[in-house]
């Protein structure tokens, strides 16, 4: 028998939030080969609120039933979202809403946040120091920085001023990955 | 009386070097970040708000009191120089500042700013200090129901940040309320939409938050529009007004300090809208409004005077009730809860020294930006040149860095990064990521009350409650008047069947 608890963690979670994607997915898709597909955007992001709301929703039924209980707020909250982002979705249907325009630099966008990705994935293992010096190298790189010799010499900056100010001075327990002996 | 003699002590407290040291930089980097287009004054504040962690905690409300303020001065600095307002507020100094410039006239447009801003944010700290004291020992009094009032009418900033769809400001503030549910109920003890992730026990963190919806969102939009072109300032005059000339636009001044404090007072309106509506009535009541667009220095005075009056009136509801006046007053709040405070009446009682700090550096921070103006105007424009390749990467290690610091969390940094992310798409498809961040910060008072009123005196109480109902129909009125509006507009324009 399949309850509401069996969606809050786990596999249940695991497979509502398969569900959901494959929905969005597979409506992205109607839009894009629709004559809406100017507006798949608009409609991809209020369908999502829907979408994480209605999930939410679900999750509220597991939560102690009571008079101005914990449920009581969040509903409230998801009821509105439900409201307004039909209201968008109208809006946009009927034209009121402005076409985004389509990404200018979508690779350099889609690169930035991919260093930003795997910096973070790195941070445990290579530690913050020699991540953040490949960091600010790659990210002047992607941005094209002119003076390629200064490059290397501002990202060793960085380093050097983020040892003596965060970790020395501050007493920020840096990730420091294999270095760990080292400091 | 007291009051008189706890702000001498403050001022005396602002004599100690560290302290002078710490306003010195905070009006430094508030300048310099107000000065750069694109980097708001929440983001300035934001970006420093976790380096502030290690700090005292009146030291560190004293450093981003000091960027708030200076901020609004910065942003005049390349409004007049190449026609980019540094924020949003500076949009209506560009009208006439600009034109100076192309005038060979700079320093005269530079001067009128600094000189209006300084004297406008005097203005505004002065109203601060003697409205806040008796605002607050009024809100003592206050009921739940009336406290969960006064909260959603802090949520009628969202008005003023909308960007023209209220409808959109307000699902992004409810998509912040509703992050703000996740973890542990805060009365019941219960735990809500954690996913079987201890990880979210606590649920999301403000500072992350922050970060990643002001700093790292901002340079994915600008990175998305990268054009790889730098600022170009091309030298500019830096003749100073004449005193006759500053003389005779100390009436728009005076006045346009008046319109910025009251607007400020209100959450919904905010600086830019004070700055716009202070340069309209300034350019009514002049004598030559002809010259308005073409290089008035009334209608740069108008513009400045208004949105830097308007940090202390913010700064009211924020300190007296807790409510944030503004975008940058919601990021403040970040940095009180940082430090375990909580602003609202009970920090006046408890921590007068924090709150009398506040007061004496909103006015010390004018007199400072004044002399950093006065000497080190080349300095700043110098700095304003740096290029964004440098600047935006600088942004990011900065932004993660200073997440990671407060809690030496790498789920934090994660978040910010994931925060980022989402605070791009939104901002794309015309969902402001601000009122995310007043959602977050409001969502807890609300929540709280709201049902701390309910229990106490039934769903009834909140109309029963005569100043709860009173406060509830303003913000209902705040919200919902650009949609009114709206609707009346176009019943108007449709022709008679």
């Amino acid at each position: 028998m399949w309850s509401v608890k069996f969606f809050s963690e786990g596999m249940g979670l695991l497979w509502l939030t398969i569900g959901v994607l494959a929905i969005l997915l597979a409506l992205g898709l109607a839009v894009r080969f629709s004559r809406m597909r100017p507006y798949l955007g608009n409609i991809l992001v209020s369908c999502s609120l829907v979408a994480v709301s209605l999930v939410f929703l679900i999750l509220t039924f597991d939560f102690p039933a009571e008079e101005a209980g914990p449920s009581v707020i969040p509903r409230l909250y998801i009821g509105l979202i439900l409201l307004l982002s039909g209201v968008v979705l109208v809006q946009t249907f009927r034209g009121r809403e402005p076409a985004v325009p389509g990404l200018r630099q979508p690779a350099l966008l889609a690169r930035v946040m991919a260093v930003l990705i795997v910096y973070f994935l790195a941070l445990p293992f290579l530690g913050y120091f020699l991540c953040s010096f490949l960091l600010v190298v790659v990210l002047l790189q992607t941005l094209s920085y002119p003076r390629k010799g200064l490059i290397y010499l501002i990202a060793a900056g960085w380093v050097i001023f983020s040892y003596f100010a965060f970790y020395k001075l501050l007493y920020i327990q840096l990730p420091l990955g294999f270095f760990e002996g080292l400091f | 009386m007291e009051l008189l003699s706890n702000l001498g002590s403050a001022f005396l407290a602002l004599l100690d070097w560290q302290t002078m040291l710490l306003m010195v930089a905070g009006c430094i980097l508030g300048i310099l970040g107000g000065a750069m287009p694109g980097i708001s004054p929440a983001t300035a504040v934001a970006l420093l708000v976790p380096f502030s962690y290690a700090m005292d905690a009146r030291l560190a409300l004293i450093l981003l009191v000091c960027i708030y303020q200076a901020a609004n001065y910065g942003g005049s600095i390349t409004a007049v120089l190449i026609n980019a307002p540094g924020t949003p507020a500076a949009a209506a100094t560009c009208l006439d500042g600009y034109p100076l410039t192309q005038q060979g006239k700079a320093g005269k447009g530079l001067g009128a700013a600094l000189v209006a801003s300084c004297l406008g944010g005097i203005f505004g700290a002065i109203i601060l200090i003697f409205f806040c004291v008796p605002l607050a020992r009024a809100a003592l009094q206050f009921s739940p129901a009336a406290y969960f009032g006064l909260a959603i009418f802090g949520l009628a900033t969202i008005a003023s940040m909308g960007e023209g769809n209220i409808v959109k400001a307000i699902l992004a503030v409810l998509i912040g309320l509703l992050i703000k549910t996740i973890g542990l109920d805060p009365i019941s003890g219960a735990y809500r939409f954690t996913l079987g992730s201890d990880l979210l026990y606590d649920g999301f963190a403000l500072i992350p938050a922050l970060m990643g919806l002001f700093a790292v969102s901002v340079v994915f939009e600008k990175v998305e529009k990268w054009t790889g072109l730098d600022r170009a300032l091309d030298k500019i005059d830096s003749k100073l007004p004449s005193f006759e000339e500053l003389w005779k636009i100390k009436g728009c001044v005076l006045r346009s300090s008046i319109i910025g404090t009251i607007i400020g007072i209100f959450p919904g309106a905010g600086a830019t809208i004070a700055s716009f509506v202070s340069y309209d009535v300034a350019k009514r009541t002049s004598r030559e409004p002809e010259k308005f667009g073409k290089g008035a220095l009334e209608g740069v005075a108008a513009s400045e005077a208004a949105n830097s009056s308007s940090v202390g009136g913010a700064l009211i509801p924020l300190l007296a009730l807790g409510i944030p006046g503004s975008a940058t007053d919601a990021v403040l709040i970040g940095a009180f809860v940082l430090h375990d405070l909580v602003p609202g009446p009970l920090l006046f009682r408890d921590q007068p020294a924090i709150v009398y700090g506040i007061f004496a550096s909103v006015l010390a921070a004018n007199l400072l930006v004044l002399l950093m103006g006065l000497y080190g105007n080349r300095f700043f424009i110098r700095m304003v040149s740096v290029s964004d390749k440098i600047l935006y990467p600088f942004i990011l290690v900065v932004a993660l860095i200073g997440t990671y610091s407060v809690s030496n969390s790498l789920y934090d940094m994660g978040s910010c990064i994931g925060f980022g992310i989402v605070g791009w798409i939104l901002k794309r498809y015309g969902y402001p990521p601000a009122p995310v961040v007043l959602g977050i910060v409001l969502g807890k008072l609300i929540e709280y009350n709201f049902r701390r009123g309910v229990i106490m005196g039934g769903y009834s109480v909140f109309y029963t409650d005569t100043l709860a109902f009173v406060v509830l129909s303003l913000a209902a009125l705040s919200l919902f008047y650009p949609l009114i509006r709206a609707g009346w507009r176009r019943l108007r324009k449709r022709p008679a069947a």
